[in-house]
């Protein structure tokens, strides 16, 4: 297979090699088939894998970073940023097309600053949730972290995803302030308040002067962000990690109802998040030890199973910051009117200030990374998996009709609903996780006709994916159909005008600008 | 129950461990012990456990823990594991790291 991106000669392509190990060293830019293979999607759900890069690049600092730009602007070679490369079922490290150089950002793995008194962080885009969270705990410092699920993923990288938490600043890209930036061209940029020289409000506020930029580095391709600020919470007097059992399927709606109120007032301190029985089943080991039969597992099967485990048909759980005696007062009434909804159970477990966390469900409100979420991926041989994600307002008539749109979807397809509603007070997330086994065709095939079809029967109703699998970049984008999608050639202006190559990750979001597709 | 790596300085200073060997503990408590660790929920102790039984769950205590079959499933994955590139566990951090749980399992 050619490595050569449309248009550049083999000669250009060895110079651009040679030049790139005189940046980083030799030993941090390869061609070899080994070395591309490692930045494959490994939850790919193509049955051929995926895309595999061209090679890869890993500069150690912001002004390699810019020299490995330039490099790649002059010979017309295609780059495609990864912080972590950890951002499985999303597509991991993988590029959207084959001639793309992977530009490995790990190496650059500095904390820059923690501020105990204003509360944040300054990373590089390869410190990880983890990094952060021993640095902090080593340091003494007093500050919670808002983590996702995997906890090796980039801090960076995830905010710039989109991605989202359970902690109290859990909308990630919008509690993250003050970017550092390589432009196309090899430029550097600061944006919100260190577009000024010396300026101490860089990484907390975000105001700046003129049009801000920020949101123009999530999800894109329009440059290379090298450094970031990101808030941290203060370690609270103390956390109460609740927890709610629903018996019934149609308890849902009423449940986003009635939280609805406490999320939005702030008496709740973290997302609101909601599951059925699937999350917490698919925990349990293989799906045949629950069922073997054809199509998605029947309804009365996960009545079954919810008995057996001591569950409901829906579990949810959220934390409430604070002094002893203020959270449980805050919980006393919640519980009042959860106990409304029909068949709901409640508990709760406190923890004061430098207690050790016992539950694992709190550990996560309390910002403890961990990977414990990939013990689900145990429910198939070879597990793998990739979600949608619709945003749907946080009413609980607008629950009902999207997880009705999406499980009798994906049983259509003979798949299981597995579904976690991430609730924000005005909105949801409701991740759906297809598990698949990565070594099965049939069932990466199923897998995708479910996605492909569920996807586009909510965006026909309305509902938007916040964020998709390298796959589905340029289906998701067409989804965004207002006035002919005039997002996405918006976007695609934007990107001819400061990326006139087409050098950062063409194809990134359905964004390809003059990028040109090699002809074989 | 779970292997302190804080013995690790005490045996280096009587010399029963290498330095690689201590280097490699390093890495395995920065890389593998968040999924590998012996405390409850572990995915891939849970994982090795559902595969070959209870006894072999702890990579420093497993019969199938090898120089090669280390070094294959941290560059290639298996399972819901990805694999590990070198700027992640770089080639000498890898001997290290086999170094490491091959002395581990030679001591059981």
């Amino acid at each position: 297979m050619s490595l050569l991106p449309a248009g550049v000669s083999k000669r250009s392509f060895d110079r651009a090699l040679k030049e790139f190990a005189d940046i980083v060293g030799s030993e941090w830019v390869s061609t070899q088939e080994e070395d591309r293979a490692l930045y494959v999607d490994a939850y790919s759900p193509d049955s051929d894998g995926g895309t595999m890069a061209s090679g890869f690049v890993a500069p150690n600092s912001t002004e390699q970073v810019q020299a490995c730009v330039r490099v790649a602007n002059k010979y017309k070679i295609p780059i495609w940023p990864m912080s972590a490369g950890r951002n499985l079922a999303y597509g991991g490290a993988a590029p959207k097309t084959n001639d793309t150089f992977v530009l490995d950002l790990k190496r650059m793995n500095r904390i820059l600053e923690v501020n105990d008194e204003l509360a944040y962080a300054v990373v590089e885009p390869g410190v990880s949730f983890l990094d952060l969270y021993r640095h902090l705990k080593e340091n003494g410092h007093k500050l919670w972290m808002s983590v996702p699920g995997p906890g090796w993923g980039s801090i960076i990288g995830n905010a710039l995803e989109r991605g989202a938490g359970y902690g109290k600043d859990s909308d990630h890209f919008a509690t993250s302030v003050g970017m550092e930036v390589v432009l196309p061209d090899g430029d550097l940029l600061r944006t919100g308040m260190g577009a000024m020289e010396k300026n101490p409000s860089w990484h907390i506020s975000s105001t700046g002067f003129g049009p801000s930029v920020d949101g123009l580095f999530s999800q894109s391709n329009f440059g290379i962000v090298t450094q970031m600020g990101r808030f941290l919470t203060p370690e609270p007097e103390g956390v109460l990690g609740c927890e709610l059992s629903a018996e019934d399927e149609d308890a849902a709606p009423l449940l986003m109802d009635v939280l609805r109120p406490f999320k939005i007032d702030g008496t709740i301190s973290t997302p609101v998040v909601l599951g059925n029985q699937l999350l917490i089943a698919a925990y349990t080991g293989n799906r045949s030890k629950w069922y073997d039969g054809p199509g998605a597992i029947p309804d009365d099967v996960l009545k079954d199973m919810q008995k057996k485990l001591g569950i409901g048909w829906w579990s949810g759980f959220f934390g409430i910051y604070g002094p002893e005696e203020e959270v449980k007062s805050k919980w006393k009434r919640i519980e009042a009117a959860l106990n409304k909804v029909p068949g709901v159970s409640t508990e709760s477990r406190f923890y004061g200030k430098g207690e050790e966390i016992t539950h694992q469900r709190d550990s996560s409100l309390a910002g403890i990374p961990h990977l414990e979420e990939f013990n689900s991926l145990n429910w198939a041989s070879n597990g793998a998996h990739i979600d949608f994600s619709p945003v749907v307002p946080m009413l609980g008539s607008e629950l009902e009709k999207t997880y009705r749109l999406v499980k009798d979807t994906l049983t259509e397809f003979g798949v299981d609903y597995r579904g976690a509603i991430y609730a924000e007070g005005r909105f949801f997330r409701q991740v759906v996780t297809l598990i698949f086994n990565r070594n099965d065709p049939e069932d990466q095939q199923r897998v995708r006709n479910a996605f492909s079809t569920a996807v586009n029967r909510l965006a026909a109703e309305g509902y938007g994916e916040y964020r998709t699998h390298l796959a589905y970049m340029d289906d998701v984008a067409k989804t965004y159909n207002f006035n002919d999608n005039a997002m996405l050639r918006f976007h695609e202006r934007l990107k001819k005008a400061i990326d006139p190559r087409g050098i950062i990750a063409p194809g990134k979001s359905g964004i390809w600008g003059s990028y040109k597709k090699r002809d074989v | 129950m779970k292997k302190s790596i804080l013995a690790v300085p005490f045996l280096l200073l009587i010399g029963l461990v290498t330095n690689a060997q201590a280097d490699g503990a390093k890495t395995f408590e920065n890389w593998c012990e968040i999924c590998h660790a012996q405390s409850h929920n572990m995915p891939g102790t849970a994982h090795i456990e559902e595969l070959f039984g209870e006894s072999r769950k702890d990579l420093r205590n497993s019969p199938f823990v090898n120089a090669a079959t280390v070094r294959q499933i941290v560059r290639n994955g298996r399972g819901m594991m990805p694999p590990f590139r070198r700027t992640e566990i770089s080639n000498a951090a890898l001997d290290e790291l086999i170094e490491y749980l091959v002395a581990e399992n030679q001591k059981q």
